[in-house]
This record gives C-alpha cells, sequence and structure tokens, in this order.
C-alpha cells in the first residue's frame, strides 16, 4: 500500500528542481484531489509535489479556507509572469518544516500562469497571503524552502 | 534486494495465493527483500504477489511519525480473525497503481493472526492506519486490489490509465 505522507526537511527529495507536466490524464484530477486532502488534514494552507515525494511541478493552495471560505486551487507548472517591486515582509509556516516560523520578504503582488489538472491555462493577479502562499509554493518547485529566505530572528 | 513491483492489471495481481507451509530461508530473504523494496518506494505495505511469488506473505510498517522508530512487520499466512463493525475510510493507494487514490470503506480494526519469520505464531489487533493497511495487504493475497472496490466506471477509467502507464514505462526501458 502506498501512502500520501507528508516529507520532512532535511529529506533531500525537498531540493530537488521539479520537472514540468507533461501528462494531463485522468490520474492528475486524482493525484490533486489527493493532495488537497492531505493539505486540508495537516492542517495548511498550501503542498506542493516534493512534500509528498513527487517532484513533478504541481502544487495546491488554498489561502481562505481556515476562514471558513474554502476556494481550492490546483496549480500546475506554474509561472510569475510579473511581480511587483514592492515587497513586504511575512511570516511563513511550512508543513514540512513543523513549528518554524520564517520571517520572509516576499513581492507584494504578482501576475500568475499555469494550468488545471485538464491543461487548461489559466492566469490571475494575487496579492496579500494569496501571494505569498503561491510564492512559497512555487519556491518548494525550485527546491527553495523559507528557511532560505529567513529574514533574521524567527518572528 | 530490491525487487521490481508489478503494476496493474496484471494477471499475477488477481490469482489467490498459495499457503506457505515450509518457511524456508528463501522464504526468510524474500520478506527482507520486500521490506527493502516497499521502503524504497516508498510504501507502509506490500504483499508477495506484487513482486511476482504467489505466496501468502506480507510485509508492512505504519509507522508515520517523522523519527519514531519504524516497525517492520513480515507476515505469513496471515489471516483475519476478528474485525470490529465500527467502519473506517481512508485514502488508499497501491505501489502497484502508482498515482491513483481513493476512499475505501474497512472494519476500523482488526485482529489478525499469523506466523512470524521464526516460525511463531503471533495476534495482534490494528487500528488506524495499521488495520486498512494489513486488510489492504491481505486482499492482494486474495486476488483483490483496492481499486475492486469502487464503482466500475471508476475501476475502467483507472485501469485504461494503468495500461497506459505501462506502456509509457516500457518504451523508457526500451
Amino acid at each position: 500500500m502506498s501512502d500520501l505522507r507528508l516529507r520532512f526537511h532535511p529529506d533531500p527529495i525537498l531540493r530537488e528542481v521539479c520537472a514540468p507536466v507533461a501528462d494531463f490524464g485522468a490520474g492528475l484530477q486524482d493525484l490533486a484531489q489527493a493532495m488537497l486532502k492531505v493539505m486540508y488534514d495537516a492542517p495548511g494552507r498550501g503542498l506542493a509535489g516534493p512534500q509528498i515525494g513527487l517532484t513533478q511541478r504541481i502544487f495546491v493552495m488554498d489561502a481562505t479556507w481556515k476562514d471558513g471560505d474554502p476556494a481550492p486551487l490546483i496549480c500546475i507548472n506554474p509561472v510569475v509572469d510579473w511581480a511587483s517591486e514592492d515587497t513586504v515582509p511575512g511570516q511563513e509556516g511550512c508543513l514540512s518544516i513543523p513549528d518554524t516560523p520564517c520571517l520572509v520578504r516576499r513581492p507584494k503582488a504578482i501576475r500568475l500562469r499555469w494550468q488545471d489538472a485538464k491543461g487548461t491555462g489559466h492566469e490571475a493577479a494575487m496579492d496579500g497571503t494569496t501571494a505569498r502562499i503561491a510564492l512559497h509554493e512555487l519556491d518548494h518547485l525550485d527546491g527553495i524552502l523559507c528557511i532560505d529566505r529567513h529574514e533574521g530572528a524567527p518572528a | 534486494m530490491i525487487r521490481p513491483i508489478l503494476l496493474h492489471p496484471d494477471p499475477r495481481l488477481k490469482k489467490v495465493a498459495d499457503p506457505v507451509s515450509d518457511l524456508t530461508d528463501d522464504l526468510r530473504t524474500l520478506a527482507d527483500d520486500m521490506l527493502s523494496t516497499m521502503y524504497d518506494a516508498p510504501g507502509i505495505g506490500l504483499a508477495a504477489p506484487q513482486v511476482g511469488v504467489l505466496s501468502r506473505l506480507i510485509v508492512l510498517d505504519c509507522v508515520k511519525e517523522e523519527g519514531a522508530a519504524p516497525r517492520p512487520l513480515a507476515m505469513f499466512n496471515p489471516e483475519v480473525v476478528a474485525a470490529s463493525d465500527e467502519i473506517s475510510v481512508y485514502e488508499e493507494g497501491c505501489l502497484s497503481i502508482p498515482e491513483f487514490y481513493a476512499d475505501v470503506e474497512r472494519p476500523a480494526e482488526v485482529t489478525v493472526r499469523w506466523i512470524d519469520p521464526d516460525g511463531a505464531e503471533q495476534q495482534e489487533t490494528f487500528t488506524g492506519l495499521w488495520a486498512t493497511c494489513v486488510q489492504h495487504e491481505i486482499d492482494h493475497l486474495n486476488g483483490k486490489l483496492f481499486i475492486d472496490y469502487l464503482k466500475p466506471l471508476r475501476r475502467q477509467l483507472i485501469t485504461r490509465k494503468m495500461v497506459k502507464l505501462k506502456k509509457e514505462r516500457a518504451r523508457e526501458k526500451a
């Protein structure tokens, strides 16, 4: 039996650069739904492929479910088209690095392009927590963790 | 030694495995190999038919907490001797059906009797993920996969997708 178990830092898989998803088959929708479930169970607001041992460019997120307003998002092959020059520090946690809040400076707003599980292209402007989560997850796909970007002492 | 894991659909995954009557060193080596194969995959359970051996042998280790000591179990001739009325649902996956996951309902608690690698009879009651996993693995010994619990349409979809995946893997090897 296999199991979507969370991988924890310093698991080397968290340092791999993920490969683009090329095959948009039935398995992908299934996998994305399973990832969302792992994320909600954790509980977290974002989960990237490497965190469950999958080195493909896929992440799931939901910036608002903890406030009672679920908005699940499946992002495959995500690309940041634009990022604001304005940056803002914010506290981040990571399911793969428990109990280690980091202070990370990130762009205030971004424009993100991605594909859903069917391969359909999407594009959206994001700001605030949504942008922060997307950038944190995107970092995972390049083997970057929030502890790498941490500024100063933990908040 | 890590052994190759058979992928669904494969006729060997649909067969009822034979009871182990003589616990040989070969079978003990197989159990060790299966544990290595399972950890390498990575997985939390593996049944002998998944490595092409039609004997009633399963291995499992469902310790989940990071940093906790592993608990590798090898069970010969495992048998569920009691099951709870209470049901639990778990999103199961299978090393022979990679990337597919689906909710499966099973008894939440099961008592299993088996022969350990030293030939001693053991009995234990499992709960949680252990209960799910041991039932999933024993199913393999009876030619049953977790997708057999799903609606036919979904099962066929997964099987079609797996046929495609196997072709791709065969091409990569060529």
